[in-house]
């Protein structure tokens, strides 16, 4: 599979992607189903990025959440700015500037035959979760698939209604934690890291995946470690706060690689080598 | 290659008549400085100057650059500035400057709001008869020299240019402001040797700072990762900025939006921004990448010295010094190069 | 409907009022957009029912205190406007001295019908929503604070300092001509006007975020200004901000 760079004039100029569907999973968080005037740009790879742009907001980088297989193309946005707010303001039937995809996106192709082992934390989800559809969709290309989950709390989690499907599917091995527990709450309650006692794994078949936020990754790769996935075999999407998305704006620069080039996803073995990364 | 030979005295009316037909930039006076903008009359410009405040390169890459357009009828359009300009008397650190940011914007995915404003412009370089202070690197760093991204480059003859002709754009300027004005004669010495000689008398006056060859720095730098060195620069530094904004290759930018007062239409723009701001490597979650302003220096020093020369096979230091000067604090490259080369063991 | 705009002033000059009147090819325009129902400067309308508040000057007296608090219970939003109303400003000074000797020096014998409390801002008493900096301030912020309150962008405090903006505007340094300045460590966003027309930044538009006193201190102990002189530089328009820590801080960096 090959990403589809959407062809523009010039790098900045974004498509105009009309909002057709709005869902809100938690107080914070809505889930926004975009068309775009052509169906070239709905190709992308999972954990790439896009840059939406609501005039006078200005542009934040935003992952896609659905699958390259899916019908749909969706953007899991949390509030925390200035843009995101105003998204949160939207409607059905307003319009939206995409530009994008950005980033090189998950190599799936290294997935293939192998064991799977996610780790979502929080918003992290949101990117895994086109990763996560897609191997749902592509059952048959992968061996075991163990997928971890850990929120806040009971209310912030994300996509409940397929967490439920998730419990109870054959095809994936399904835990979900959260930090603090709530009355009513039934399930784990601890850090993500708690769960890993709890499943087994072949470590000479597994590839790790983890996306979450900034603190995670030193813990939850410590865990993988320790199952004995070596280094190789585990990727990680990191966070960072791009400008432009075209290399050029210095803001997504950690030592020197910048995230919106040779990321968001990267190889445990080359992360090691960027000090600035986790 | 074409040599030219250029009396002084010819200088104001070649700038005079090369002003009638295009947007001529150059230096000029302010106060006790320079700076580098565009010249109106032939008399303000300065080829005598030692040094501009903010850096020729700026002229592609303009501060507050509108790059979109929104009209009130809901259209985007991308905003492109592509005028024909003359940047006259560049000398050669800031022409390795221009060089090396035509590669930063053109390397995919390219800029095209760089490029074109780059794209029909004329360098002429003039070189450096003697080092413009004592806080430039140019010499250790082999940059008080150009032999490309000039169209024609002067050389001081005395009361003479010669004027070496490099390019085609080059050889257009030259050939049209000949024919009009014949005060270009072809030079019939020898260049080579005339050049040569240059080098030798800037030999003379050009000092070297550095305790050690330039080409041992990127790895002397990567060994000084941790070194205490970035924390005592960094409880210096004031993190105002000045020295990104005064640099030569520093190309970081923030990008905004800006609302006519009618409020139905606007632009968005980019600014020039610092790696020394606090906020320059935070993210949506809050969380700061570099927090302390010891890894914000090291990261201005790293990005110039290891992150260019590694993945562009040059360092992002042309040493004008223009950082060096603009530091009230006295925060100095300089220093740091010396200092990381006396810690690597 | 329009959104209904209103000015207050409290101990100030009401210069960032006049600053606003200074808009002359912009109020047109603003008036398009919103309705201005209370502007002592120039206006006699008095009205109690408003959207956006902006609030000049800082409380000094226990009225001015029931006075912005009944501004923030009728206004949606308060903008505090100016360098009194966002750090207490030039008044601060007040704060350096006791209570009583300042009541006697500036009212003498009808000193006691004038009760004075010491200089708050006016974040220090009701919530507010943003802080427009500036002595005064400057006409292009309150055009862009108007106008993303009108469309509902939320507003975000400049980071960078004010040496980023004299630099991009290609001044000649103030420290270059033998003179000094606090603008390194300066909140930005009034395009350094000080030192573009050759005066030092006071810091009227208050400090960035994390300011790196020390290192300000020893510049300017390096260019040969006293202890007192660069306790001025500091409580100019900051004097609340550093009142507990400045002259410890002097005597350790400055021998």
């Amino acid at each position: 599979m090959e990403a589809d760079f959407i062809k523009m004039e010039t790098g900045y100029v974004p498509v105009e992607a009309k909002i057709t569907k709005i869902t809100q999973p938690t107080e914070y968080e809505k889930v926004f189903t975009l068309d775009f005037p052509h169906k070239e740009h709905l190709k992308f790879l999972p954990c790439q990025f896009v840059m939406v742009s609501i005039f006078g907001f200005g542009e934040a980088p935003i992952s896609i959440c659905s699958s390259p297989d899916d019908e749909e193309f969706q953007l899991c946005v949390r509030k925390v700015g200035s843009l995101t707010n105003k998204m949160h303001s939207l409607k059905v039937g307003d319009f939206i500037g995409i530009r994008g995809p950005y980033g090189n996106g998950f190599p799936v192709e290294v997935l293939e035959g192998k064991d799977l082992l996610f780790t979502a934390g929080g918003l992290g989800l949101a990117p895994l979760r086109s990763l996560i559809r897609y191997v749902l969709q592509n059952r048959e290309k992968f061996g075991d698939f163990t997928l971890l989950y850990g929120a806040r709390s009971p209310h912030d989690r994300l996509f409940a209604d397929e967490i439920s499907e998730w419990e109870t599917s054959e095809f994936v091995d399904f835990h979900e934690t959260v930090d603090i527990g709530e009355e009513n709450w039934m399930g784990n309650v601890g850090l993500i890291t708690s769960l890993f006692p709890m499943i087994g794994i072949d470590p000479e078949k597994t590839i790790g995946v983890i996306v979450g936020p900034p603190i995670m990754y030193q813990f939850v790769v410590r865990e993988m470690l320790k199952k004995e996935i070596t280094d190789k075999n585990i990727f990680m999407s990191l966070e960072r706060r791009m400008r432009c998305g075209l290399g050029k704006c210095g803001h997504c620069q950690m030592n020197g690689v910048y995230v919106c080039q040779e990321g968001p996803v990267f190889n445990y073995v080359d992360v090691q080598a960027i000090q600035e990364a986790i | 290659m074409k040599i030219y030979f250029l009396p002084k005295d010819k200088v104001k009316l070649l700038v005079e008549s090369v002003l009638d037909e295009f947007q001529v930039f150059g230096a000029k006076a302010k106060e006790m400085k320079f700076e580098f903008g565009k010249i109106d009359t032939a008399a303000e410009l300065r080829l005598d100057y030692n040094t501009t405040i903010l850096p020729p390169v700026k002229t592609f890459f303009p501060n507050d650059e509108k790059i979109l357009e929104f009209k009130p009828n809901g259209q985007t359009t991308s905003v492109h500035e592509n005028s024909k300009k003359v940047l006259f008397g560049v000398h050669p650190c800031d022409i390795h400057a221009i060089e090396m940011m035509d590669n930063i914007f053109s390397t995919p995915p390219e800029d095209k709001h760089y490029l074109e404003r780059r794209k029909d412009s004329i360098i002429i370089g003039i070189n450096c008869n003697t080092p413009c202070s004592d806080k430039i690197l140019c010499y250790d760093k082999g940059t008080y020299k150009a032999d490309s991204g000039f169209d024609l480059m002067f050389w001081d003859n005395g009361e003479s240019y010669l004027v070496e002709v490099v390019t085609s754009l080059g050889n257009f300027l030259a050939s049209k402001f000949s024919y009009f004005f014949n005060f270009f004669t072809e030079y019939s010495g020898d260049f080579h040797e005339f050049k040569s000689e240059y080098h030798k008398r800037q030999d003379f006056v050009f000092e070297k700072k550095l305790t050690r060859k330039i080409s041992e720095l990127p790895e002397a730098m990567r060994q000084s990762y941790e070194s205490e060195l970035w924390h005592e620069v960094g409880a210096k530094c004031l993190s105002c900025g000045s020295c990104n904004i005064v640099c030569p290759t520093c190309y970081c930018f923030d990008v905004k939006d800006v609302v006519d007062i009618d409020l139905a239409g606007g632009h968005r723009c980019r600014n020039w921004d610092s790696c020394q701001n606090l906020d320059f490597a935070c993210v949506g979650s809050g969380e700061n990448f570099r927090e302390k302003s010891s890894q914000r220096n090291r990261h201005r020093v790293f990005k110039k010295e290891v992150y260019l020369p590694q993945n562009k096979g040059y360092s992002g230091c042309v040493g004008c010094g223009r950082c060096n000067t603009a530091c009230i604090a006295g925060i100095s490259l300089i220093d740091i190069y010396n200092n990381v080369f006396s810690e690597e063991v | 409907m329009k959104p209904k705009l209103a000015m207050f002033s409290f101990t100030s000059c009401e210069g960032c009022q006049l600053q606003i009147l200074n808009l002359e090819d912009e109020l047109l325009s603003i008036l398009n957009a919103v309705e201005i129902v209370n502007f002592r400067e120039a206006i006699d309308e008095k009205a109690q029912d408003y959207d956006i508040a902006f609030v000049e000057g800082s409380i000094t007296t226990p009225e001015e205190i029931e006075e912005v608090k009944d501004i923030r219970s009728k206004a949606k939003l308060v903008v505090a406007i100016g360098a009194c109303a966002c750090l207490g400003g030039v008044n601060a000074m007040k704060n350096f001295f006791p209570l009583d000797f300042v009541r006697n020096e500036v009212y003498k014998e009808k000193a006691s019908c004038f009760p004075t409390l010491p200089v708050q801002r006016v974040g220090d008493v009701i919530k507010v929503d943003y802080e427009m900096h500036g002595c005064p301030i400057t006409k292009k912020e309150f055009l862009h604070v108007t106008k993303s309150l009108l469309l509902g962008i939320p507003l975000k405090q400049i980071h960078y300092s004010i040496c980023t903006e004299c630099k991009t505007a290609g001044n000649v340094c103030l420290f270059d001509k033998g003179e000094t300045c606090i603008g390194a460590i300066t909140r930005g966003g009034c395009d350094a006007i000080c030192p573009t027309f050759g005066d030092g930044c006071e810091g009227c538009r208050g400090f960035v975020d994390e300011p790196n006193f020390e290192g300000m201190i020893q510049v300017l102990a390096d260019r040969g200004l006293t202890k007192p002189e660069i306790k001025n530089k500091f409580t100019y328009f900051n004097g609340l901000d550093v009142i507990e820590t400045i002259n410890d801080k002097i005597e350790e960096f400055v021998k």
